[in-house]
């Protein structure tokens, strides 16, 4: 079976059956649907770039090994950002990073490891001084995240940067609704807190 | 504040300030190798053709045995079927008297019309003498066994070239 010039626009569903039947563009079209948000996710949770991308791509292997396990009438997007949740939480059980640098990874201890552990923050352009100031609160934002307990993190990451709804977080993380409603509100408590302390 | 008290938390009282916070942060990406270095590593089924090829040589020829087997098992359903049409041919009247006897009215004109086709496309290029002179009863038990080895040998052949496990290939060499 020919794959039609519009994969970009199917559904999860149907280029999940395409990459089924063994059409490595269908493979390929859903590591660029997700790599992006998968990568986003793992790293504000372990907050190490390499590391991230070692996660990510583990999160990627396992899941387009496997796809002959996933049930159709799931969303594939729940189902990978679970996945992906579960390798960088359980990153961080073993290593417990619990600071955030955005000079690099808390153990990156020469120039070339922090470089190569750092964020990169993106910029829009604007002029050196909203860039500044844009990069400085980008910077506070993210810092404020990584105080956060990583449950609280991987609820608020999933509610506010992916746009999720409180069932399907309950779904992907396997907990009761009432407990990402209230992970949610302490950490979005939380957030506000550290960040007007950060700014006064 | 407890679970309940949160589940009841209307949208008016969320925070807007920091929804804008949590909205300016950034999509991040990762490396520009990451998509080839994730493709090196995944094992996709095979498309479909690939894998009848790669069951009906590998599967076979990589075991002596089954090479074996599968060869035997064309061999007498080839054998077989020579014979049925060998039979129909050259005994085609007594099959009908055959025919007839067992089956009757609609079963007969249904055999007439098959054996006139077999009959006229065969015999032009074989010329198939009628040289055994086996009686009507004989010549169907043959034709029904004849059947039966065919079927049999079909179905022995189908299970053992779909025996094995379903390939899975990388679209890469490692990397």
């Amino acid at each position: 079976m020919r794959l039609p010039d519009e994969i970009t626009t199917a559904t999860d569903q149907e280029v999940v059956e395409w990459a089924r039947q063994g059409h490595e563009r269908a493979y390929r079209e859903l590591v660029r649907r997700y790599q992006r948000p998968v990568f986003s996710l793992i790293y504000r949770m372990v907050r190490d770039r390499e590391r991230a991308e070692d996660l990510a791509q583990e999160t990627f292997v396992k899941v387009l090994n496997a796809l002959d396990s996933y049930r159709s009438e799931y969303k594939f997007s729940s189902w990978i950002f679970k996945i992906a949740n579960n390798a960088a939480i359980d990153q961080l059980r073993r290593k417990e990073l619990d600071t955030l640098s955005l000079d690099g990874a808390p153990d990156a201890v020469t120039a070339e490891r922090q470089e190569g552990t750092s964020l990169q923050l993106p910029h829009g352009g604007e002029s050196p001084l909203d860039e500044l100031e844009a990069r400085e609160l980008g910077s506070q934002i993210e810092q404020a995240i990584a105080a956060l307990r990583p449950e609280y993190r991987s609820c608020i990451m999933l509610r506010h940067v992916q746009g999720y709804a409180y069932e399907e977080i309950a779904e992907m993380l396997d907990l009761p609704l009432g407990t990402v409603k209230t992970y949610i509100h302490r950490a979005r408590s939380e957030l506000r807190n550290l960040l007007e302390q950060t700014r006064e | 504040m407890t679970e309940d008290n949160v589940s009841k938390l209307s949208p008016a009282e969320e925070d807007p300030i920091v929804d804008r916070w949590l909205a300016s942060l950034p999509e991040l990406s990762p490396s520009a190798e990451f998509e080839d270095a994730v493709m090196a590593r995944v094992y996709a089924p095979a498309p479909r053709w690939v894998q009848s090829v790669q069951t009906a040589t590998r599967g076979v020829f990589h075991r002596k045995r089954l090479w074996v087997w599968a060869g035997g098992l064309a061999a007498s359903s080839a054998a077989s079927m020579a014979v049925i049409v060998t039979l129909m041919i050259s005994h085609w009247v007594q099959v009908e008297t055959a025919w007839s006897t067992f089956l009757g009215g609609f079963v007969l004109e249904a055999w007439r019309a098959s054996v006139t086709l077999i009959g006229q496309t065969v015999a032009t290029t074989m010329a198939i003498q009628d040289v055994w002179g086996l009686n009507g009863p004989v010549v169907l038990f043959a034709l029904l066994a004849g059947t039966a080895v065919t079927v049999f040998s079909g179905w022995g052949l189908y299970r053992l070239l779909t025996s094995f496990d379903t390939e899975r290939i990388s679209f890469h060499a490692s990397r």
